[in-house]
């Protein structure tokens, strides 16, 4: 692994870290991976394991959420047009369809090739991947159970 | 209207990609607030058309590439499938499908915040575009233009 790039990744985690411990935010750090695992709780969705890691090769910021469902393979064209029009309609990140478990993904990277960012950047990126686990998980565990329909899923 | 703080900013990353563009001496046309950039990349199949947006609100920078292919609506529901797979695998980037519509489009988005924004970055966001969209859309393009069936696309997309 290149050098430089590890010691650009350990700053980016580091500063990571201090920017949510800054929000007293509950995480298991996984130092060697440069990763944090938090759980962010919806109180009509459950827990959303949060994967947030800075990818050293890439060099990137990543953000990974599993949502709390699962679709059933004869609801995945459900799944997937879903998943679309919520793509739409968000200015980052992107929701995805695992085919082999069911799952719901939600996806944001943001790369950081010209140098580390500063706290506010890491604040401002859990924000985000925040609002939209909170904004939509709910929504899909509803389609899911066909307690509402795709059109129902936006503003 | 963002601050004049976040409006400087902007500014200035907006000269780092019209910097970068110019480097590679690309033709592109910008618009009045000198914010957005567009410029097309043509291909062997078709064109692509770039547009490269700064948001002094968001503090974020925006890659949109689409191109003039509508999917029919028999087979928009398959593109539906295998573009929301297909972004389920991409680290960086995601396609955009209006299954109203049957228009796709790929976005690669860096906020910048308090971050560095340089031509690394600019160039890795065409890239990221450009490789993504090189690989895929072959198949993409073969599937709405009846060459290939929706089994075969669903296995080259997945």
């Amino acid at each position: 692994m290149d050098a430089k790039k590890m010691k650009k990744a350990a700053k980016a985690y580091s500063v990571m870290c201090k920017s949510l411990d800054e929000d007293k935010w509950k995480y298991v750090p996984v130092k060697e991976e440069y990763t944090v695992m938090y759980s962010e709780y919806n109180d009509e969705a459950g827990d959303v394991t949060c994967k947030y890691f800075i990818d050293v090769e890439r060099e990137l910021v990543r953000f990974v959420a599993v949502l709390p469902v699962v679709f059933t393979q004869d609801q995945y064209v459900d799944a997937t047009v879903a998943c679309c029009v919520l793509n739409n309609s968000l200015a980052f990140g992107g929701f995805s369809l695992h085919l082999k478990s069911g799952e719901i993904c939600f996806n944001m990277a943001n790369a950081i090739h010209d140098g580390v960012p500063g706290k506010d950047f890491f604040k401002t990126f859990r924000l985000r991947t925040s609002a939209v686990i909170h904004k939509y998980a709910a929504n899909f565990q509803k389609l899911q159970k066909g307690e509402i329909k795709i059109g129902d899923m936006v503003d | 209207m963002a601050g004049d703080k976040k409006q400087k900013l902007a500014l200035k990353v907006s000269n780092t990609i019209k910097k970068y563009l110019d480097s590679q001496k690309w033709r592109y046309s910008v618009s009045n607030d000198q914010l957005s950039f567009s410029f097309g990349i043509t291909t062997d199949r078709l064109p692509f058309q770039y547009q490269i947006s700064v948001s002094p609100e968001s503090e974020s920078v925006y890659l949109s590439v689409g191109q003039d292919l509508v999917v029919p609506h028999d087979k928009r529901i398959a593109m539906a499938y295998a573009l929301c797979a297909v972004n389920d695998y991409l680290v960086d980037g995601c396609f955009d499908y209006s299954v109203s519509e049957g228009k796709m489009s790929f976005r690669v988005v860096v906020a910048y915040g308090d971050a560095e924004f340089g031509a690394t970055t600019v160039e890795y966001m065409i890239n990221v575009a450009y490789s993504t969209l090189d690989k895929l859309n072959d198949a993409i393009v073969d599937y709405v233009e009846d060459r290939i069936d929706q089994r075969e696309f669903l296995g080259k997309m997945l």
